[in-house]
């Protein structure tokens, strides 16, 4: 069988996804056998535009990034939304909880629109919003895990599945103490697990970076966190940090 | 001659962190026109942070770099701690220092061996190279995890960790994580030899190419300051108190770069590796870092930009040698599990950060209301700092390349090199928390 070939791209975003495939050192070299990688401008000078797996990492903001994004969904058999910024939109789009120009002026005062490059979409948009997505790896960043694994799946032909349970099942499964019980406000149990609960792990509570759960107690969630005393502004503040626009924030 | 007229457009430099053009016009082998472009889409994180909680900010200012996010972090907890007149303990400070020592070997690695290598082998990227010299890139792999396995243990994860907080840290590593690490920078040594000794051995490739320019860094007084220290300019050769940034980075826009621009006495000046070199040359006579760069014939002040990847091997090992310092310490010493200090809202107020990020001097400023949430911000990223020495540095090389004789092919590869040696961060550069 000919080695697929993959394509990353990386759109608007911190790039902190490419980074987690480049932090992959035990297995890199094996990725790189098992896969022929044509483009990869973070690490690779050669462009190919002939590829079966694209790999997108990064929100829409221009209207440019929409007509490159449409040309790579053209391409790819198999395209795969990387990362938060991909998958949601992730803090990108806290800015469209504000005014654009009042956002571009506040950043560039008077040269709020100096030139092309400064234009921006109204709203910032995840992949999805724009193109037919097949398949999310969540996380700000990702899991360098979950990545081989959804790569080692699409190459043995099989549909990857992500886990559609809470970050509180892998929370306690690593025998954390819960942090809601210590005062802190955790956003655990209607976030989709699969980061191992890294954050909680560390004593940080979770901030919702791979997105919701399907079908989140939101009720049950937001009376808990009304009872530890947040007021309806600081729980959509929490909510809209990697929640993206959703109907549920707006 | 017709082959002294020519044009280059090379859009989405590649090997770069982020998104940039390169266009260059020649005519009759004088440059007719010549420019960096910075299409990176703006995301505005100056404008969106606002109304942000102080325990959150490093948080999501992290996000503006994948590449530099501890340092990020670093700058911002900083500024943060600066606002609220937060005086960090004794230990804190320790371990950051170690945090940054990592950030800097991971990242300084990443570009001398993924991103800088290539080029001196004339290879499109480090895969090739895995044929070539498998035992280079395997080192160099197992370098970088080992940098990698540092932040594991110190911050909780290599990017965007968690474990740093205003006040401190969340949680510790064990003594027997401490142990490990410092056995590890001793196992790895012969990896980052093997490292230096085959970018020594190519070092003959780094086009000889000089332009003086301002070299702005911050100056140690004992230790080299990637942490600490004192803004300092080249040229001015005086050092600033952090409050007065403003008067000398001076950032402006130009219509085509949504990253901005910076100047000071000229019309830009460098930061970074080189910057920090050629500014501290009395913190690197000692050491494995003096072998370092007596091995590569770097002496300060240096004006070949490409010496940029030569400084940051030289850096390598200087933090490398200063991170075991602090292991020992904190090994011999134990660590104490220090809660993080908490902010107290009446003192909130305007707070300055500044570090040296691998790719250079890092700017966090924020302005705190009295219920702890930001109200101002503004970043200084040192990507936006250079950019406009790059654009000086390609105007001065093409003439130069030129008169060699050099194709407009053999051009554009050099040109894209230099771009290269800055180690930027296109990405960095238009996150945009502002006035």
């Amino acid at each position: 069988m000919a080695k697929p070939k993959v394509a990353f791209f990386d759109f608007s975003c911190c790039e902190g996804c490419q980074l987690m495939v480049l932090n992959c050192e035990p297995e890199l070299l094996d990725i790189v056998g098992a896969i022929d990688i044509v483009n990869f401008r973070e690490a690779i000078s050669d462009r190919g535009e002939d590829y079966d797996i694209a790999f997108i990492e990064g929100s829409i903001i221009t209207p440019h990034d929409v007509e490159r994004i449409k040309k790579i969904r053209a391409q790819a058999k198999v395209l795969v939304a990387l990362g938060a910024c991909a998958h949601t939109g992730g803090l990108n789009k806290l800015r469209n909880f504000q005014d654009t120009e009042e956002a571009k002026q506040t950043v560039y005062g008077k040269d709020a629109n100096a030139g092309p490059f400064f234009e921006v979409l109204s709203k910032v948009l995840s992949i999805g919003e724009v193109v037919k997505v097949d398949l999310a790896i969540p996380g700000c960043p990702i899991n360098r895990f979950e990545f081989i694994s959804v790569v080692k799946q699409v190459l043995a032909g099989v549909t990857p599945t992500l886990p559609n349970y809470p970050v509180c099942v892998e929370c306690k499964y690593n025998e954390n103490e819960c942090l809601m019980s210590k005062g802190a406000i955790c956003l655990g149990p209607i976030t989709l697990a699969g980061c191992d609960s890294r954050c909680t792990n560390s004593q940080w509570p979770c901030t919702g970076c791979r997105g919701l759960v399907q079908n989140p107690h939101l009720e049950a969630d937001q009376i808990t966190l009304i009872k530890a005393g947040l007021t309806v502004q600081d729980i959509l503040r929490r909510y809209r940090l990697f929640y993206g626009y959703s109907e549920v924030v707006k | 001659m017709a082959t002294k007229t020519f044009e280059i457009r090379e859009n989405y430099v590649t090997r770069v962190e982020g998104h940039a053009n390169i266009w260059v016009q020649v005519t009759d082998g004088k440059v007719t026109g010549c420019k960096l472009e910075v299409p990176e889409s703006p995301r505005m994180f100056e404008s969106f942070v606002r109304g942000r909680e102080w325990w959150e900010l490093h948080w999501i200012t992290a996000r503006i770099c994948g590449i530099c996010n501890h340092a990020h972090q670093l700058t911002s907890l900083r500024a943060t701690e600066d606002a609220f007149k937060i005086k960090i303990s004794d230990q804190t400070y320790a371990l950051r220092v170690l945090v940054d020592d990592a950030e800097q070997l991971e990242s300084h690695i990443l570009h001398t061996a993924y991103l800088v290598a290539p080029d001196l082998f004339k290879a499109k990227s480090v895969i090739p190279l895995v044929a070539v010299a498998p035992e280079v890139i395997k080192a160099a792999l197992r370098l970088k995890r080992m940098a990698n396995d540092m932040f594991l243990y110190l911050t909780g994860f290599e990017v965007h960790c968690m474990r740093m907080c205003v006040g401190g840290f969340t949680m510790f590593p064990t003594k027997d994580e401490l142990k490990k690490m410092r056995q590890t920078l001793d196992d790895r040594m012969p990896d980052f030899q093997l490292l230096a000794e085959t970018v020594l051995s190519v070092a003959g490739k780094l086009p000889a190419f000089n332009r003086e320019t301002e070299y702005i860094s911050l100056k140690g007084d004992k230790e080299f300051p990637f942490y600490d220290g004192k803004l300092y300019s080249s040229d001015t050769k005086k050092a600033y108190d952090n409050s007065e940034y403003e008067g000398v980075v001076n950032e402006f826009v130009v219509p085509w770069s949504t990253a901005k621009r910076a100047k000071n006495k000229r019309s830009s000046f460098a930061v970074g590796a080189l910057s920090r070199c050629n500014n501290n040359p009395d913190l690197l006579k000692t050491g494995l870092a003096a072998e370092v760069a007596k091995k590569f014939g770097y002496k300060a002040v240096a004006t070949n930009p490409f010496l940029n990847s030569v400084c940051q091997l030289v850096e390598t090992a200087l933090c490398w040698e200063r991170a075991k310092k602090i292991l020992d310490k904190l090994i011999a010493d134990g660590i104490e599990k220090e809660p993080p200090l908490k902010p107290n809202f009446k003192n909130a107020g305007r707070g300055i950060g500044i570090t040296e990020a691998p790719r250079g001097l890092l700017i966090h400023d924020y302005t705190y209301d009295k219920n702890g949430k930001c109200v101002k911000a503004n970043c200084v990223i040192p990507t936006n700092l250079n950019t406009g020495n790059m654009e000086d540095d390609l105007k001065a090389l093409v003439p130069e390349l030129v008169d060699q004789g050099k194709s407009p092919e053999d051009i554009k590869f050099v040109l894209e090199m230099l771009v290269r040696a800055y180690d930027p961060c296109f990405s960095c550069s238009v996150h945009l928390i502002e006035k």
